[in-house]
């Protein structure tokens, strides 16, 4: 193969890794198009930065059936960005294809010298929306109305960016909250997250640690306290561990 | 260039057409059998929320064991690989 998309859930990543090993050779470039943090540092411990591209969609999708997909512009624009690890002439290669294709398949994509602020601004947009909505049972329009649910999406994203920034990405609160007034309006505001449809819809496990987890952990290396989201994650994991055991209103 | 995209859930499949869409050569690897199955057969049907619908084929698919754990994957990553 030239190159190897993967887009299996964050926990299984490393595992799908090992398993496509033969279809890995020394000039396959590895692609990860999966939310959250950190996915490209597993991609690494099998090949080298000038052979791995990371990045993210913006569009939601659904599988609805076997054999039928569909995917929803939430907000018009820009669906996918991506990026090399390091600049090289395979990643060029793998990258400008990726990217000629998406727009000719229908899908404005760009493919960034430099993803890295793109990710982080995802990744706190996420981790402040997805955990408070599924924690909360509010869409996000009405938690950001509530004087308390707005309160607490600041603290957590006042401790994102304090992290961000310790990473070389020069980002501010106020900054992220008119860039997200700008771009999306109502679009994330009238819906659940997929973090809230995992929990209170499906039950399922969430990606609570590429979110707020790996957010924590990146804290943690660089010595940047992060109580909030820590609280966020250890609630989300103990919920997603015990669902069988919640309360739930008698019939 | 030829792709193979590990995991062809919702994301995997969405992104996957519009790349096929495009004429792109890939292959589609997961776990789901049927959705597999009824891919190679028939095509997969791809709607862009509300209303553009595509009807796309070509994809060569394969399947792994769920959790990519049995060493008895390696053959179909083998089938990848051969596609």
């Amino acid at each position: 193969m030239d190159a190897v998309i993967f887009m299996t859930k964050s926990t299984q990543l490393d595992e799908a890794v090992k398993g496509a090993a033969p279809c890995i050779g020394p000039e396959t470039v590895l692609v990860s198009l999966m939310n959250g943090l950190g996915n490209e540092d597993k991609l690494l411990k099998v090949a080298e930065p000038e052979r791995v591209i990371y990045g993210s969609g913006v569009m939601g999708t659904e599988l609805l059936r076997p054999g039928a997909c569909e995917a929803s512009f939430g907000i018009p624009g820009v669906q996918m960005n991506f990026g090399p690890v390091a600049k090289s002439e395979l990643n060029d290669k793998v990258g400008k294809e990726l990217e000629r294709l998406f727009i000719e398949g229908g899908c404005e994509t760009i493919c960034w010298d430099d993803v890295k602020p793109m990710i982080w601004r995802k990744v706190i947009i996420n981790s402040v929306f997805n955990p408070i909505s599924a924690l909360l049972r509010l869409k996000v329009k009405d938690f950001t109305r509530d004087m308390n649910g707005m309160g607490l999406a600041i603290a957590t994203m006042n401790e994102c960016i304090a992290v961000a920034n310790k990473y070389g990405v020069p980002i501010t609160t106020p900054e992220l909250l008119a860039e997200l007034k700008d771009s999306s309006g109502s679009g994330i505001q009238d819906y659940y997250p997929s973090m809230a449809q995992d929990m209170l819809m499906h039950q399922r496990q969430t990606e609570i640690n590429t979110l707020n987890g790996a957010i924590v952990k990146y804290g943690k290396a660089v010595g940047v306290p992060t109580p909030v989201n820590t609280v966020i994650t250890q609630m989300i994991s103990c919920i997603q561990k015990n669902y069988d055991k919640q309360y739930k209103e008698e019939a | 260039v030829k792709f193979a995209m590990i995991g062809s859930g919702a994301a995997g499949s969405c992104f996957a057409a519009f790349l096929r869409k495009a004429g792109a050569d890939i292959t589609l690897v997961d776990p789901y059998k049927e959705h597999m199955d009824k891919v190679a057969a028939d095509g997969l049907d791809f709607t862009i929320y509300p209303d553009e619908h595509y009807h796309i084929d070509g994809f060569k698919t394969a399947y792994t064991s769920r959790r990519y754990r049995h060493n008895g994957c390696s053959h179909l990553y083998d089938q990848v690989h051969a596609a």
